[in-house]
Parts: C-alpha cells; sequence; structure tokens
C-alpha cells in the first residue's frame, strides 16, 4: 500500500471538553452546529407549542398580549436563525469536504469560529428572556414598532445584536463555503460533476454574502435611532418606516431561499441513492438552484404589497416572484422523474424526502397565490401566510433536514438510525404536520390575522384552530420519538459500514466515522457518481466490483493516478476563535446590559485576534503561517 | 375586451364550483366567517374571482405533480433490493417541455393578476372620502367632507364606493374588513387609499391585521353598511353637538367626565373636552361596541372598561383613573346617554 | 499548506485567503450600498436644520479624497516592491499608506468638529443621521485598515518573503476598497450635495 510514502498525520487531542472547545476539525464543528441547532430546535418547538395552546381555544389566557408576541417572535426567529440555517450550515460543514474530497474547510480557524459565534449568539439572543424580556415584534421587527418610543424595554436590543452575532457567523461561513467548494475540490472533481448538496450549498453562501448585509445595516441603523436618537425610521423627522422594510426584505427573501436551496440540495442527493438512478436532469437541477438565487434577489417587495406601492411596482415584483416558479418546477419534475423508473427503496431517509417533495409543492403553489397582488391583499397578513410558509419551511426545509439526518447519521456516527422508530416518526410528523399546517389556508381565507393572540367566538375558526393545535401536539410527539431513535441509536444502533446506502458520492468512500483527515489518499474523480462507478461500471452483474468497507478508501482502478501524494497536515486546535466570539458575544452585552461586559469583551477580542494571527495554523509544517 | 374579462372569470368560478369539498367546507364556513370568499364589495369580488382562478390553474397541478409523485414512488418500489434499474440521465425533449409548460401556466396566473390590480386598485373618482387613522389600538375614522369624526365603527352608505385614506398615528396597523376587499397598511407619515364598498345591508367585522403591539389581537373594527336614507340620518345626528344630559345621574357623570383626567384625553363635541389621545366620544352611546370591538357597549361592560381599562384590554393606552363605583355608575349613565 | 494551495482538479487556482478577502469584499458592497441608498433616500427629507448644502463643504474632503488616492498608490508600490524582493521599501510604503489613512481620519475629524460647531449633530434631522452614519461606517473601516496595514508591517521582516506577498495583497485588496467606497461617498455625498 502506498502508505508506505505517506507521513501519517499528527492528530491532536482527541477527547475530553478542552478538545471540543478547541477543535478545527470540520466534522466535529459540524456536528457542535447540528447538536446546537438541535437544542434551539426543542425551545422554538416548546415556543410553538405554547402558541398553539393559546390559540386552542377562543379568549384563552396562557401566554396573553406582551408574553403572547415575545414567544412568537422567539419563535420565529429561533427557527430561523438558530435552527434551519445553523443544521443546514452544519450538514454541509459535516459533508461537503468529504464529497469533494477534501481533508477540512478552506479555513478551519474561520470555520470554528462561525460555530461559536452562532452558539453563542444563539444564547445571548435567549438570555432576554432572562434580563428583562425577549424581543416581541415579530420575526422581521417593523419600524416604527421597534423604535425606542414604541419598544422601550431590551428586548429589541437583545434582538438586534443577536442577530448581528448571527450574522457574523453566517457570513464567515459562506465564505468558507465559497473557497471550499471552488478550490479543495478533489482532481477530476469540475463544477458540472459537484454534488447538488455542495452546488446548492455555494449558492446559499452566495446568497447569504450578498443578502446578510442588507439587514445588517438595516439593524445598525435601527439600533443608532434607539440610542443615538437618530431619525432613520422616525417619520415625524422625515426618516421613513418602508426603509427598514425594503431593507429587511432585500435581505428577507433571499435568507427563504436560504433555508430552502442547501434542503433542495440534500434531497437531490437522496432521491438517486434510494431510487438506484441518477439524477435526472442533472444540469438543469443544478442551473435551476442559480436561477432561484438571482431572481431571488428581484421579488422583496411582494412582502410589501399592502404598502401602498404604486401598481406597477407591485406587477413587476409579481412578476418575478412567478418567475421563480419556473425554475422550481424544474426541480420538481426532475425529483419525480428521477425516481420513475427506479428501484426505489423505502429506507426513512426516502420516505422524508419524497414527502418533502410533496408537501414543498404545496407550499410552492400557495405562494402563488401570495403573488398574485390581489389575492396578497387579502390573505396577507393572515393565516394563509403562516400556512404558506410552513409548508415551505417544515414540510420543505425541515423535511428535507430530517431526511439528511436519516441519511447521514451512520457516516456520522458509525451507526444506523432505527428504520422501524423512524417510520413510526415520519407517519407522525407527516400527519401531525398536515393536520397542523393545512387547516391554516381555511383560517387565513376565513379572515383570521397572523400573530393575534387571541379572538372571539362565533368566527367560524374555532374547529380549525382545534384541529391545528391537535396537529401540533402529534407533531411534537413524532419528534420525541426521534429523539428516542437518536439515544437509543447510538447506543445500541446497528453499525453502519463505509457504505451503508449504496452511495454515489465520495463520502461513502470512507470510514463510517471517518478518520480524522477524512482520506488517507486524495481520490480522483471520473463522473458525478465516483462511488457508484467504482462498484457498479462495467459490471452488469447486480453486485459491486468493489466492496467499500473500512480503511479501504481508495479507488482501486485508480492505482495508477492518484493524487500527487502530499504529507497530510492537519490544522493545529486553537482556543482563539472561541475566545474571539465570546469577546464579542460580551461586547454585545455591555451594550444592552451593563458598560462593565464591554471592556472585557474587547479585551478578549483583540487578544483573539492577536493570538489567532500569529498562531501558525500548521505548526509542524516548514515555514508554517 | 372587459366583457372578456367578465366572461373568463365566471367560467373560472364555474369550474371551481367543481371543488365540492371546499366548496362545502367554506359555503359553511363563510355564513359566519369574515371570508374572503364571501365578498360584497366589487372590489372583494374580484379578488375572490381571482382566487378561485388562480386556485383552478394550481389545483390541476397539484393533482397532477402529487399523482405522478405517489404512482412513482409506489409503481417503482423496487421487489429486489440489488435489482439495478436502467440508468437514465435525462431527456431534453421532456426538460424543455414542461420547463415551457410551466412558464406558459405563470404568464397566465400574471396576466389575470394584472387585470384584477388594473380594475380594482384606484378606487372610483366620486367616491365618498374617509380617513382612516390607526391607533394603539383603536380606529379613527374621519370624513373630511361631512365633519364627522367617530371610532371604531364605521358607517356607510349601501352601494356607494368609499375610498379611505389610510395611515397611522404611531406605529405600523392594517386596515382590514375581509368581506369588503384586501387590507391597506396604515403607515405614519404616509396616507395610503384602498376602496371599500358594501353592496349589501350588514355589519361586517374586521381587524388590524399587521402586529402593532401588546394588544394588536384586539384592535377591531366593524363597518356598519346602511341604506342612503339611514346613512343621511346618521350623519344628521353626528353632526351634531353632544346631547346634554337630562337625567341627574348623567349630569352627575357630565361632572365626573368634566373634572377627571377623561377631558385630557378624550373630545366630546360641543363641551370641553377636546382631547385627541383617545375616541371621540361625542356619540358614543350611538356605537355598539367598546374598545375597538372588544366589547358589546352595554352598561355593564362599560363599568368594566373604565374601572380598569387594562385589565380589559392588555396594554390598552386609557390607564386605569381610580374612580369610585359612583363615579363610574354615573360616568356610564353619561356616556351612553351620548347618543 | 493544504488548505492555502488548490488541489489538482480544481479548475480555479487561486489563493484560498485571497479569494476569501475578494468574497468578503464583494458581500461588503452590499453593506455600503444599502447605507448609501438610505442615504440618498432619506438626505434631502430636512424637516429642520441644516441640510446637506447648508452644512458640507468642499475643502476637507476633496483633500481627503487625494489622500486617499495617493494612499492606494502607496499600497501598490508596497506590493511591488515585496515583489521585487526590496522588504525594507515595501514596509516604508506600508507605513506610508497607514500613515495617510491615519491623515485622513484626523481630517475626518476636524471636519466632524466643524459640523457639530455648525450644528449638525446625528440626532438633528434625518440628512444628519444619514451623513454621520455613511461617513462613520467608512472611517471605521479605514481605521481597521490602518490597524491591519501596521500589524502586517511590523509582522513583515519576519513572515514575509517575495513568494509570499499575500499577507499584503489581501490587506491591498481591502484597502483599495476602503477607497472606492470613499469616492463613492465623495460623489454621492459631497458632490451631489
Ligand atoms: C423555504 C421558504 C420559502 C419558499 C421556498 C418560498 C417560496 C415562494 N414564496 Fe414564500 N414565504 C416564506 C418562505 C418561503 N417562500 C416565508 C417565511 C414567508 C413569510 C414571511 C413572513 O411574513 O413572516 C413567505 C411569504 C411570501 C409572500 C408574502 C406574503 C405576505 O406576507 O403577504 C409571497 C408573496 O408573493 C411569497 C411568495 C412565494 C413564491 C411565489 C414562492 C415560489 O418560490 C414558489 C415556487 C414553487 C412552486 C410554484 C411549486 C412548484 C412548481 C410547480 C410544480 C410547477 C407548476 C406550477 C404552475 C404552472 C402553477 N411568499
Ligand atoms: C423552520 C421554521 C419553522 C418551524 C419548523 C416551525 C414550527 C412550528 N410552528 Fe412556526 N413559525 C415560523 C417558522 C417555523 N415554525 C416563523 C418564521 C413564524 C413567524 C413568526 C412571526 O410572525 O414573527 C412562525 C409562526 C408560527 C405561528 C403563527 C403565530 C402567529 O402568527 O400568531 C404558529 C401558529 O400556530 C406556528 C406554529 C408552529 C408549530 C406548531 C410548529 C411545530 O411544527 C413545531 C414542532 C417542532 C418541534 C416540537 C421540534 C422541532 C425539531 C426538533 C426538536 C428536531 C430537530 C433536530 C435537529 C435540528 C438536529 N408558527
Ligand atoms: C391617558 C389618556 C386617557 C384618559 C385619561 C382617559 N382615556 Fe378613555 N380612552 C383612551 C384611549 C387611548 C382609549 C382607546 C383604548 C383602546 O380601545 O385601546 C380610550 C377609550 C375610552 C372609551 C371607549 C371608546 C370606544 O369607542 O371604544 C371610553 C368610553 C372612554 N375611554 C372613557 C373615558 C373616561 C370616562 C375617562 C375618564 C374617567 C377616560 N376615558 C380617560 C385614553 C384615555
Ligand atoms: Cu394595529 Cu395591529
Ligand atoms: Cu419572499
Amino acid at each position: 500500500m502506498a502508505s508506505q510514502t505517506m507521513t501519517m498525520p499528527r492528530v491532536y487531542e482527541e477527547r475530553g471538553l478542552l478538545a471540543w472547545l478547541t477543535t478545527v476539525d470540520h466534522k466535529r464543528i459540524g456536528i457542535l452546529y447540528i447538536l446546537g441547532a438541535g437544542f434551539f430546535a426543542l425551545i422554538g418547538g416548546l415556543e410553538a407549542l405554547l402558541i398553539r395552546t393559546q390559540l386552542a381555544a377562543p379568549n384563552n389566557q396562557v401566554l396573553v398580549g406582551e408574553a403572547y408576541n415575545q414567544v412568537l417572535t422567539m419563535h420565529g426567529t429561533t427557527m430561523i436563525f438558530l435552527v434551519v440555517m445553523p443544521v443546514l450550515a452544519g450538514l454541509g460543514n459535516y459533508v461537503i469536504p468529504l464529497m469533494i474530497g477534501a481533508r477540512d474547510m478552506a479555513y478551519p480557524r474561520l470555520n470554528a469560529f462561525g460555530v461559536w459565534m452562532f452558539l453563542l449568539g444563539g444564547l445571548f439572543l435567549n438570555l432576554s428572556f432572562l434580563l428583562g424580556g425577549a424581543p416581541d415584534a415579530g420575526w422581521f421587527g417593523y419600524a416604527p414598532l421597534t423604535a425606542k418610543t414604541f419598544s422601550r424595554g431590551t428586548g429589541i436590543d437583545f434582538w438586534i445584536l443577536g442577530l448581528q452575532l448571527l450574522g457574523i457567523s453566517s457570513i464567515t461561513s459562506s465564505i468558507n463555503f465559497v473557497s471550499t467548494i471552488l478550490l479543495l475540490r478533489a482532481p477530476g472533481l469540475s463544477l458540472n460533476r459537484l454534488p447538488l448538496f455542495a452546488w446548492t450549498t455555494l449558492v446559499t453562501a452566495f446568497l447569504i454574502l450578498f443578502a446578510m448585509p442588507s439587514i445588517s445595516a438595516a439593524l445598525f441603523l435601527l439600533f443608532l435611532d434607539r440610542h443615538l436618537g437618530t431619525h432613520f425610521f422616525n417619520p415625524a423627522a422625515g426618516g421613513d418606516p418602508l426603509l427598514w422594510q425594503h431593507l429587511f426584505w432585500f435581505f428577507g427573501h433571499p435568507e427563504v431561499y436560504i433555508m430552502i436551496l442547501p434542503a433542495m440540495g440534500i434531497v437531490s442527493e437522496i432521491l438517486p441513492v434510494f431510487s438506484r438512478k441518477p439524477l435526472f436532469g442533472y444540469t438543469a437541477v443544478a442551473y435551476s438552484s442559480v436561477a432561484i438565487g438571482f431572481i431571488g434577489f428581484t421579488v422583496w417587495a411582494h412582502h410589501m404589497f399592502a404598502v401602498g406601492l404604486p401598481d406597477v411596482v407591485n406587477a413587476f415584483f409579481a412578476a418575478a416572484s412567478m418567475l421563480v416558479a419556473v425554475p422550481t418546477a424544474i426541480k420538481v419534475f426532475n425529483w419525480i422523474a428521477t425516481i420513475w423508473g427506479g428501484a426505489v427503496r423505502y429506507q426513512t431517509p426516502f420516505l422524508f424526502a419524497a414527502a418533502f417533495v410533496a408537501l414543498f409543492v404545496i407550499g410552492g403553489l400557495s405562494g402563488l397565490f401570495l403573488a398574485a397582488v390581489p389575492v396578497d391583499w387579502q390573505v396577507t397578513d393572515t393565516y394563509f401566510v403562516v400556512a404558506h410558509f410552513h409548508y415551505t419551511l417544515f414540510g420543505g426545509s425541515m423535511f428535507a433536514i430530517v431526511a439528511g439526518i436519516y441519511y447521514w447519521f451512520p457516516k456520522i456516527t458509525g451507526r444506523f438510525l432505527d428504520e422501524r422508530l423512524g417510520r413510526w416518526h415520519f407517519a407522525l410528523q407527516f400527519i401531525g404536520f398536515n393536520l397542523t399546517f393545512f387547516p391554516m389556508h381555511f383560517l387565513g381565507l376565513a379572515g383570521m390575522p397572523r400573530r393575534i393572540y387571541t379572538y372571539a367566538p362565533g368566527l367560524g375558526w374555532e374547529v380549525l384552530n382545534l384541529l391545528a393545535t391537535v396537529g401540533a401536539f402529534i407533531l411534537a410527539l413524532g419528534f420525541v420519538v426521534f429523539f428516542v431513535n437518536v439515544v437509543r441509536s447510538l447506543a445500541v444502533g446497528v453499525p453502519a459500514p463505509a457504505d451503508p446506502w449504496d452511495g454515489h458520492t465520495l463520502e461513502w468512500l470512507t470510514s463510517s466515522p471517518p478518520p480524522p483527515y477524512n482520506f488517507a489518499h486524495i481520490p480522483v474523480v471520473h463522473s458525478r457518481r465516483p462511488v457508484w462507478d467504482l462498484k457498479y461500471t462495467g459490471n452488469p452483474h447486480p453486485r459491486p466490483v468493489v466492496e467499500i468497507t473500512e480503511g479501504n478508501d481508495q479507488i482501486k482502478e485508480d492505482k495508477g493516478e492518484k493524487a500527487p501524494e502530499e504529507p497530510i497536515h492537519l490544522p493545529a486546535p486553537s482556543i482563539w476563535p472561541l475566545v474571539i466570539a465570546a469577546g464579542l458575544t460580551l461586547f454585545a452585552l455591555g451594550l444592552v446590559t451593563h458598560w462593565i461586559f464591554i471592556p472585557f469583551g474587547v479585551l478578549l477580542f483583540a487578544l483573539g485576534i492577536a493570538r489567532w494571527a500569529t498562531q501558525p495554523l500548521f505548526p509542524e509544517a516548514p515555514g508554517g503561517h | 375586451m372587459a366583457q372578456n374579462s367578465g366572461e373568463a372569470r365566471g367560467w373560472a368560478r364555474r369550474w371551481a364550483g367543481g371543488f365540492w369539498i371546499l366548496g362545502i367546507w367554506l359555503t359553511g364556513c363563510a355564513a359566519q366567517s369574515p371570508s374572503i370568499l364571501a365578498p360584497v364589495s366589487p372590489k372583494g369580488r374580484a379578488e375572490a374571482e381571482l382566487f378561485w382562478f388562480i386556485l383552478l390553474i394550481t389545483a390541476g397541478v397539484f393533482v397532477l405533480v402529487e399523482t405522478l409523485l405517489l404512482y412513482a414512488v409506489f409503481r417503482f418500489r423496487a421487489r429486489d433490493p440489488r435489482a439495478i434499474p436502467p440508468q437514465i440521465h435525462g431527456n431534453n425533449a421532456l426538460e424543455i417541455s414542461w420547463t415551457t409548460a410551466t412558464a406558459v401556466g405563470l404568464a397566465v396566473i400574471f396576466a389575470m393578476t394584472w387585470r384584477t390590480m388594473a380594475a380594482t386598485s384606484t378606487p372610483p373618482a366620486d367616491a365618498l372620502p374617509v380617513k382612516v387613522i390607526g391607533h394603539q389600538w383603536w380606529w379613527e375614522f374621519q370624513y373630511p367632507t361631512l365633519g364627522i369624526t367617530t371610532a371604531n365603527e364605521l358607517v356607510i352608505p349601501v352601494g356607494r364606493p368609499i375610498r379611505a385614506s389610510v395611515t397611522s398615528a404611531d406605529v405600523i396597523h392594517s386596515f382590514w374588513v375581509p368581506q369588503l376587499g384586501g387590507k391597506m397598511d396604515a403607515i405614519p407619515g404616509r396616507e395610503n387609499a384602498v376602496w371599500l364598498q358594501s353592496d349589501v345591508e350588514g355589519v361586517f367585522y374586521g381587524q388590524c391585521a399587521e402586529l402593532c403591539g401588546i394588544s394588536h389581537a384586539n384592535m377591531r373594527l366593524r363597518v356598519r353598511a346602511v341604506s342612503e336614507a339611514e346613512f343621511q340620518r346618521w350623519v344628521e345626528a353626528q353632526r351634531a353637538p353632544a346631547a346634554q344630559p337630562v337625567e341627574p345621574l348623567a349630569q352627575q357623570g357630565y361632572q365626573v367626565f368634566m373634572s377627571k383626567a377623561c377631558v385630557g384625553c378624550h373630545a366630546i363635541a360641543g363641551t370641553p373636552a377636546q382631547g385627541r389621545v383617545g375616541p371621540d366620544l361625542t356619540h358614543f352611546g350611538s356605537r355598539t361596541t367598546i374598545a375597538a370591538g372588544l366589547l358589546e357597549n352595554t352598561p355593564e361592560n362599560l363599568a368594566r372598561w373604565l374601572d380598569n381599562p387594562p385589565a380589559v384590554k392588555p396594554g390598552a393606552l386609557m390607564p386605569r383613573l381610580g374612580l369610585t363605583p359612583e363615579e363610574i355608575q354615573a360616568l356610564v349613565a353619561y356616556l351612553l346617554s351620548l347618543k | 499548506m493544504a488548505s492555502h494551495h488548490p488541489t489538482a482538479g480544481a479548475e480555479i487556482t487561486v489563493d484560498s485567503r485571497k479569494l476569501g478577502v475578494w468574497v468578503f469584499l464583494a458581500s461588503e458592497v452590499i453593506f455600503f450600498a444599502a447605507l448609501i441608498t438610505s442615504y440618498l433616500v432619506l438626505h434631502n427629507r430636512v424637516t429642520s436644520g441644516p441640510t446637506a448644502h447648508e452644512a458640507l463643504t468642499l475643502t476637507i474632503p476633496t483633500i481627503n479624497t487625494m489622500i486617499l488616492l495617493v494612499s492606494s498608490v502607496a499600497m501598490v508600490l508596497a506590493l511591488a516592491h515585496l515583489r521585487d524582493g526590496n522588504r525594507r521599501a515595501s514596509i516604508a510604503w506600508l507605513l506610508t499608506t497607514a500613515w495617510l489613512g491615519i491623515c485622513f481620519l484626523i481630517l475626518k475629524a476636524v471636519e466632524y468638529n466643524h459640523h457639530l460647531h455648525e450644528g449638525l449633530t446625528p440626532s438633528v434631522n434625518v440628512f444628519g443621521s444619514a451623513y454621520y452614519t455613511v461617513t462613520g461606517f467608512h472611517a471605521a473601516h479605514v481605521a481597521a485598515g490602518v490597524i491591519w496595514i501596521l500589524s502586517v508591517a511590523l509582522g513583515l521582516r519576519r513572515r514575509i518573503s517575495p513568494q509570499n506577498d499575500v499577507l499584503v495583497e489581501t490587506v491591498g485588496l481591502y484597502w483599495h476598497f476602503v477607497d472606492l467606497v470613499w469616492v463613492a461617498i465623495f460623489m454621492v455625498v459631497y458632490l451631489m450635495r
């Protein structure tokens, strides 16, 4: 074996808390993202249950007025910024370097900084519950409700600064994804062979880079309005509340594609594997992501159809919104065609992925009603919109995320999730989801506005609300089963081989879980499905040529043309990313609570930067820097 | 042209009637709900028709897509787990055709959208102007040409178009009466025009539709559509100054009102009370609800309100004034006499 | 070194740190675009207090524009000298760049001080709010740039060689970007006042 010529990498301390706090390994960072998102999902889910309990019957008194508004705002903010975005970043972090045959992300320490910033930013946001009240102006915080005059407490400040911290996390992780995917692909892995999950993550990274600064600027302006007495959103002094809306939705709309594109990528990985066919229309599916990304920047004002914009402006944004349906439809039809004629295996990842297609289509179609301006004048800010975005975000993103977790769990942990519990989970989640959110379409049509903590009896809203609440508890039960499944499988789950699903892409070439350096030999890629081809090409028999087993992670036919051997260097662990993130968080805390935290924050930040800049990334490499 | 579009919409509606499950459910609910599918205004009808039209197309797409998906999933289930199906990478003709078909479907939806917008977005020129001002958490209505100011209940003549100029005194609200047509945001510093109309007499439920703080849920309103004759009577009554209290209890209430903080926030025409912070109370007794549609306007409810407004309506900007039960009884008598 | 050098298969060959800075700056463009747009929307909605036309003069901003343009040239020279193997000259030009950046900040402070005496504050009206915010965020970027340049210049002796000019090149990219933003601000805020 070639390993005689290979320097075995120095593997750093593996266990213990310190190892995790200083890790720069993309796999551990991915796990931290996923666990963090899971924790916040629990909080966001409990908040949802509180909402549904309050709304179960008219004039309920569980969560009244301000308390409701806080829980509502934190539910939306949590699910978007602390669950869906980070779990997608986490799966991307874990899987993408493996998929493209890389040893790590392009900037391992920046990557660690990103995850710490996410975790601390998320804790910071939730700290508001304990320190004087959570934000309560909804997840898009419209000015002037968020101005000091109407929101005296610190909730909005927590929201502003929390989102800034999370924004830093998203920007850094996006820079990392762009560089990683563009620069670190294995030999032969050209862009038109790139796995779809990597494709969609790449597009998403660009969306984040171009969308995030807009909300970041808006949040700064709002903060200045609140604390320096500027007038950006103060109409009495010539400021403009609509400026907030434009800046917010210039971010906010791309944001929803930020949450769906990687999910679509996951589904585009899973459906082919479980149908044992290549993805139908690979090129179209890949480029339609780019198209969705581009068009996604030209539709933001469809969230503002009722603010009194001129007809032509509304019409433009309506047309652009409808245009997005074309590339989306391309994906939907290609997914179905992928399954068509396949040899479909009903394992849990497939069930969730197929349900994604079924449910996302409903969410997409209801989006068309919203894009039709006169219909939107009626249903905007009603439960019809709530139904729309839960079908896209939950039926879409969340179903795909859960599918992805079932799919990559064996790779990450070396054990399968239990299939039988998985089916129970699926059934409960599918039924619960539809029972919760389908009636909301009718509630919206029946005139029920969103974000109301109570309603009068006799408006025809009672039964549907009760159904939705029952559904939410069934849904929650589904997640309990999921949780049990995860815990049980970690302990006693069936051990998973390197290639548990008969996979297509490179992550299935290395052991489960992979070694710290991912691949002993960087594989050379010849097609879109390197691992499939390795197993089946030129072999008419339904048996793989090569059994992919642990430790056998090189492509055998490629013996003659492996990537040039380089000694493997793993980046050294570093505590400084955590220190910098902690410094920024303390600084933010000081701004909202007591100034005393500010100097400590600045100190940690400066120290972290200085030490990071002088600590070599690869200490053992000659001339390392 | 206009006739064509009418025909097309009628056709859409007939077909849409085919969605009978939905239809039955919706008619069931429309009877009691402020449903957008039970419109009583030209604008609301146009919007509902567009809804049905889009539902026709999307329901078709829905059935098609879900059928194909389910068929594929069930039909192609692998019997032999090792079986390898033909490896098909794509089909240009197929891909081009579904892309084109989608584009055409969307173009049609957009065309209908544009038509409906053009037909409904501007109020007719002869419309009766009304100014709608959102406040945390109640509605102020002014009839600039009639010199009337009232709150929380908008009275309009049947069949006559109303041009509502919507704005706000504080944060953003959204003015919405589902059966009379789509909503319009009330934004401080801006005036947005929206067209209302009711073709039948009746009371229509409405509600603020933009999160505006603690009692957003309790910022409700009613539109009362009355015959032209009744409207004229109502206008006459509203233009008169407030009724003088005659009963002794009411007279006592008048004294309480004028000596307490009430005058600082409320206006009663023809009296020293000229506050503009809270609703105009000149003809409070003629309204059917209190506190932005939250409670029936009965003596008991009014007493509850005056005793402790924030307890009735969380966050209410009318403070608890520490009135004695006697003062409250007197105020109730006075306020309800303001017909 | 694996992560700084592209593997053989990738079509795109560029140092990953350089790409990272490019990508970051692309994102910064949107940030400043949002601020400048806000300025454009608001600056002449003044209800009371000084307007842009009354408050702004051209002398200091014009000098500042010159300063930043010259500093960009200095930055180019710093990189060129480093590539020629002339480390000392390179350091000298870096220090010049940083010094020009400091001059810019001093003049900016003088200008702010002048405004404050004239009664233009961030809270006096929307123009004041937008003006200080746009120029303030830019100045903060200049300040960060100065610190970055100084730390590169001080570390240069030990850590930089003609073959490894990426530290200077990346800070240079950033610096040119900050200059470009200033040119945009100069045109939008001062010339169009
Ligand atoms: C993952 C998230 C996600 C996704 C993918 C989408 C996708 C779309 N959304 Fe949605 N949307 C949200 C999340 C999402 N949305 C959220 C969170 C909000 C609310 C924010 C808030 O207010 O809190 C929102 C709100 C929202 C509004 C504003 C509503 C309002 O507040 O009044 C509008 C209006 O146009 C809209 C439209 C659309 C459209 C046209 C699409 C399209 O991209 C959909 C395209 C897909 C399809 C159409 C289905 C597949 C296509 C076919 C099968 C082809 C055949 C079809 C035909 C020929 C008809 N969305
Ligand atoms: C992805 C986004 C997401 C998700 C998943 C959900 C999930 C749920 N949401 Fe919500 N929701 C939003 C995004 C989301 N929501 C947004 C953006 C708003 C708007 C807020 C605003 O108006 O400002 C909103 C608003 C909203 C409302 C409207 C309230 C109002 O307008 O007054 C309601 C009402 O019923 C509701 C209900 C629910 C329910 C019952 C669930 C349930 O499905 C929850 C059940 C879930 C769990 C119990 C746990 C979740 C998952 C796990 C524990 C496992 C995951 C594991 C890992 C990630 C590793 N949500
Ligand atoms: C600080 C201001 C303030 C004071 C003082 C005040 N009110 Fe009010 N009042 C309001 C506001 C604001 C509302 C609207 C509350 C809402 O519906 O949310 C209101 C509502 C009302 C209503 C219901 C009106 C309607 O049409 O729904 C009545 C009746 C009323 N006030 C009577 C009184 C009386 C009597 C007093 C004195 C004893 C008084 N108010 C003192 C501010 C005030
Ligand atoms: Cu006013 Cu909601
Ligand atoms: Cu959108």
